[in-house]
């Protein structure tokens, strides 16, 4: 390892202990193991060119830089050595060394939350190289990696200006490719109790990401709805949502399960395919979703917004029925790529031609849905023409007019104090109730027992309680 | 939002809105609609001629109530509880549904059966296995037709159970739990289970209208605008507003205690109910005899039969069993020229109107008859065989004694006090209401007993003459 202290005379006390102070911690970091210890090198070599600079120049805030530097280096030694995998170790380094190169400006942002990413990806260099990478604009602050897809990476990030919340970060690999100019600008987000809120914003090298609100619970493919009441709330809200973007001429154009979220309400996400209306081309996702394609769409026709009603309408047939329209049980349903993805859709649009197929699909139905009301309601959503599809606001006012007796209202929520909160929450688990709730019921009480803030509770006993509280909820 | 309508003569128009459509959409689940030949008072036609309304009717006016209470607790917790202690309209939508099922379990005749056929002293835990409960925590404390109640709600192959489950999974269950006095929000189940809650109201107001007595009213209104939420313990609890509803409360009791005297224990009621009790115990020794009993279709009286033969029924003979197939079988066994005299003779009484007469005697007098091998027994039974020419006269005379206690049932959740009824009080700046040990209504709390003697109306001459009335 180079010696910094003698490679350039000191000159400043503050800079000769600054080297001092980095010096140790590199060495301590060498304990990882050898591969680390390689990578060591570089970040020495780094860091002093780094600090040379600094010294040369002389800048007013040279203290703070100082100190963001040796903060960055005392925190990787800390949590590296602690936890990390050697391997994984070495390739954090790199990847700290290759990011304080190409970008030193991000040097502050980086001291801050290096300890997040290191402690939430612990032995992951390539997530934690995802959000080292990220220069998210002022005020966010990137705390984890949700997912990193083929087109998009989503983070976990807090945004404490705007909300105490937490948010996700959606950052786009290729912005031109997904036409974000329109996903971007839509005038939906934010406006519509069941659509998620959404915020574009860019940073300084002209990025433009996308600041949603995270909501507790996202729907996976197969999910299991425990009766037919969520699946009419479902359809009522997510037609709702659509009712809305199709006022606006616009298509969301991915409507599935993997695309609702779930907070009081079911809440559309993931505009990233929302275009104008009418689309002539299918502008799917490499990994896109077959099993809503509308009919016309798998002819290769325009995509419309009755194709959404179609979307809805599938994903309400598979919840009802437990698969998707033209679907043999036990097919492959998703995760088709290439040309196997070609060869289903041929095969999709085969069977939606054909009368057997057509018949099935209306025999299942009748067979799982013995409410008339759902049932002829779920058969026009899955009309073959789309003329023939009610629109989504239709769908919505059919829900709500015949099918009431499941439909959850919009509700209004009291707010309390955090004692008052947690008194409330504490009478339930030693009542009993607790364990007698139902599953949303849960979900919910889970969300207030969420919301507490525990700064705010005066007495230890109760942060104590309301820890062992959300422990014990999210067991159930 | 459209709006599910049903007139009813009690409520008037109940509007079934939102969530609580629910309410009507399930009543045509088998199990409820069975409730439609099920009378609500039983035997009580045969003194008051219009006493004719099912325990459907009632089903429906006590969902109708429950969500109106529901929604009034909902205001009331509105102001003293957290968020989590709130109620929602799923909440209202399971309180309507369990009052809706709340008398799913009762047999024929209602209590004619529970007292006469099932008696007192039934053996739980059979009947829990039979009903295929499964869960059976705290029902130690439930009724025979409250513990069918549930076993109708716990039966996969029910109507009401598919239905239920469907809607969401384990709602069932949920409801199930809500009439055993349990759900999340613990507070909550006391409406369906306190001396003065969804179930009473409703019937109170219903059998005084339908009966005809001037005595059953009380004011419902101001009686569900002053229930509230108060402390006990520190918990929640249900209670009403001590300030405003004492007089609302008191006319209740008033009215239930009317009805009490004048129509449920109804002398000439009980008389009928005892006899069908004697026909349906002659039945019994019958098939324990392996004597045929005299029908000609077999298929009316089989879940009965297989009742007296195995002890106990499960869900799928219960709800065959209604009004209608026991009358029916009465018919058939009055037509037959053979067989059995004795209960062919009861069936020909009943059937005719020809009921047992009270014999004007002390009630401490009856008491004495009611051991085996008194004195006084042997005698009434000697009396009897010789003014009747039978030879069994165990089975011409009946002993109804009943229980009365107005405010008993306050345990629903552990809170209320003995004999009192639920008032909530607030303090001198109105906040903090708690639960008080009031005794200003403590008369209505009192056990009441008595005993009655009915033979048939040609031997109450020689009966009189026994015991010495004249």
């Amino acid at each position: 390892m180079p010696n910094i202290a003698t490679s350039i005379p000191a000159v400043d006390a503050s800079f000769a202990q600054a080297r001092g102070a980095i010096n140790s911690q590199l060495s301590a970091l060498s304990s990882c193991g050898e591969e680390t210890s390689k990578g060591i090198d570089h970040l020495g070599v780094q860091t002093s060119a780094m600090l040379d600079a600094l010294e040369t120049e002389r800048l007013p805030d040279a203290a703070a830089e100082i100190d963001a530097l040796k903060g960055v280096v005392e925190t990787l030694a800390s949590h590296l050595c602690a936890d990390w995998s050697d391997q994984c170790a070495a390739q954090a380094v790199f990847f700290v060394d290759g990011q304080l190169r190409k970008n030193p400006s991000s040097l502050h942002y980086v001291a801050e939350n290096i300890g997040t990413w290191l402690s939430c990806h612990v032995n992951d260099p390539e997530k934690f190289n995802y959000c080292l990478q990220v220069s998210p604009p002022a005020g966010i602050a990137i705390e984890s990696v949700l997912n990193a897809g083929a087109q998009k990476q989503v983070f976990i990030a807090r945004w404490p200006e705007v909300t105490p919340h937490k948010v996700a970060f959606k950052r786009f690999h290729d912005p031109e490719g997904t036409e974000s100019g329109d996903a971007f600008s839509h005038p939906l987000r934010g406006h519509h109790p069941n659509i998620i809120e959404t915020f574009p914003l860019g940073n300084a090298g002209e990025e433009v990401f996308l600041v949603e609100r995270l909501l507790s619970t996202t729907l996976r493919y197969g999910w299991n709805f425990r009766g037919i009441g969520e699946i009419v709330n479902l359809t009522r809200d997510i037609a709702h949502a659509l009712s809305f973007v199709h006022s606006y001429n616009r298509i969301h154009g991915d409507v599935k399960l993997e695309n609702i979220g779930f907070e009081d309400l079911y809440i559309l996400l993931d505009f990233g395919l929302c275009r104008s209306e009418p689309i002539e081309t299918c502008a799917w996702t490499p990994t896109g979703n077959v099993r809503a394609l509308a009919p016309e769409l798998l002819k290769g026709n325009a995509n419309t917004s009755k194709s959404d009603v179609w979307a809805l309408g599938s994903v309400a047939f598979a919840a009802l029925t437990g698969r998707p329209p033209f679907f043999k049980p036990d097919e492959k349903q998703h995760g088709f790529v290439g040309t196997e993805r070609d060869r289903v859709l041929e095969k999709l649009a085969k069977r939606a031609e054909n009368p057997t197929w057509q018949r099935d699909n209306d025999r299942r139905l009748t067979a799982a849905v013995p409410e008339l009301e759902l049932r002829q309601l779920v058969r026009e959503m899955l009309a073959l023409e789309p003329e023939r599809r009610p629109t989504a606001r239709k769908v919505f006012e059919r829900c709500n007019k015949c099918l009431t007796q499941f439909l959850r209202p919009v509700q209004t929520t009291v707010q309390a104090a955090p004692e008052e909160e947690l008194k409330s929450l504490l009478y339930l688990q030693d009542s009993g109730g607790l364990a007698l709730a139902g599953e949303n019921q849960r979900i919910a009480l889970g969300d207030a027992a969420k919301r507490i803030d525990a700064s705010q509770l005066k007495e230890d006993i109760d942060r104590m309680r309301l820890s062992e509280l959300r422990a014990l909820i999210e067991s159930l | 939002m459209q709006l599910r309508r049903v007139q009813d003569s009690v409520h008037g128009l109940m509007e079934f809105g939102g969530m609580e459509a629910a309410v009507v959409d399930l009543a045509s689940a088998a199990e409820v609609q069975r409730l439609r030949r099920v009378k609500q008072l039983g035997l009580n036609n045969l003194v008051f001629p219009a006493a004719e309304h099912s325990r459907f009717s009632h089903s429906l006016g006590a969902a109708h109530l429950a969500v109106r209470f529901s929604k009034q607790v909902g205001e009331a917790a509105e102001q003293v509880l957290g968020e989590s202690n709130q109620v929602a309209p799923e909440d209202i939508r399971a309180m309507a549904i369990a009052a809706l099922c709340h008398d799913l379990g009762h047999g024929p005749l209602s209590h004619m059966w529970e007292r006469e056929v099932i008696g007192r002293s039934f053996d739980r835990d059979r009947w829990i296995q039979a009903l295929g409960i499964t869960d059976d925590d705290g029902l130690d404390h439930l009724d025979w037709h409250e513990l069918a109640t549930q076993g109708l709600l716990a039966w996969p192959e029910g109507d009401i159970f598919k239905r239920l489950e469907r809607y969401e999974e384990g709602l069932a269950g949920r409801i199930g739990a809500i009439l055993a006095g349990r759900y999340w929000l613990p507070y909550l189940p006391t409406l369906l289970r306190a001396d003065i809650d969804v179930d009473r109201c409703d019937f109170v107001a219903r059998d005084a209208l339908h009966s005809g007595v001037e005595y059953g009213h009380f004011k419902l209104d101001w009686l569900i605008s002053t229930i509230t939420i108060g402390f006990h313990q520190e918990k929640p609890v249900i209670g009403f507003d001590r300030s405003k509803a004492f007089r609302a409360v008191e006319q209740f009791l008033i009215a239930r205690r009317a009805l009490y005297d004048t129509v449920y224990q109804h002398r000439t009621v009980r008389s009928a109910e005892g006899m069908f009790g004697l026909l349906l115990k002659r039945l019994r020794f019958l098939v324990e005899e392996a004597t045929p009993p005299p029908f000609s279709n077999r298929a009316i009286a089989r879940p009965i039969v297989r009742l007296f033969t195995e002890g106990v029924l499960g869900p799928a003979d219960l709800i065959k069993l209604d009004d209608d197939s026991l009358w029916l079988m009465v018919h058939d066994i009055a037509a037959q020229k053979k067989g059995d005299k004795i209960v062919r003779d009861l069936a020909r009484r009943l059937l005719a109107r020809d009921l047992f007469k009270q014999v004007p005697i002390k009630p401490e007098d009856v008491r004495d008859l009611n051991s085996q091998d008194s004195a006084r027994r042997a005698d009434l039974e000697a009396t009897l065989t010789k003014a009747l020419e039978c030879d069994n006269p165990k089975y011409y005379f009946h002993i109804d004694s009943h229980k009365l206690n107005l405010l008993e049932q306050g345990n629903g959740d552990g809170a209320a006090y003995d004999g009192c009824a639920r008032f909530i009080r607030s303090d001198a700046e109105g906040r903090s209401s708690q639960l008080v040990r009031d005794t200003d209504l403590h008369t209505y709390g009192k056990k009441e007993e008595e005993e009655r003697l009915f033979v048939p109306a040609d031997a109450l001459g020689p009966v009189k003459e026994l015991f010495g009335v004249t």
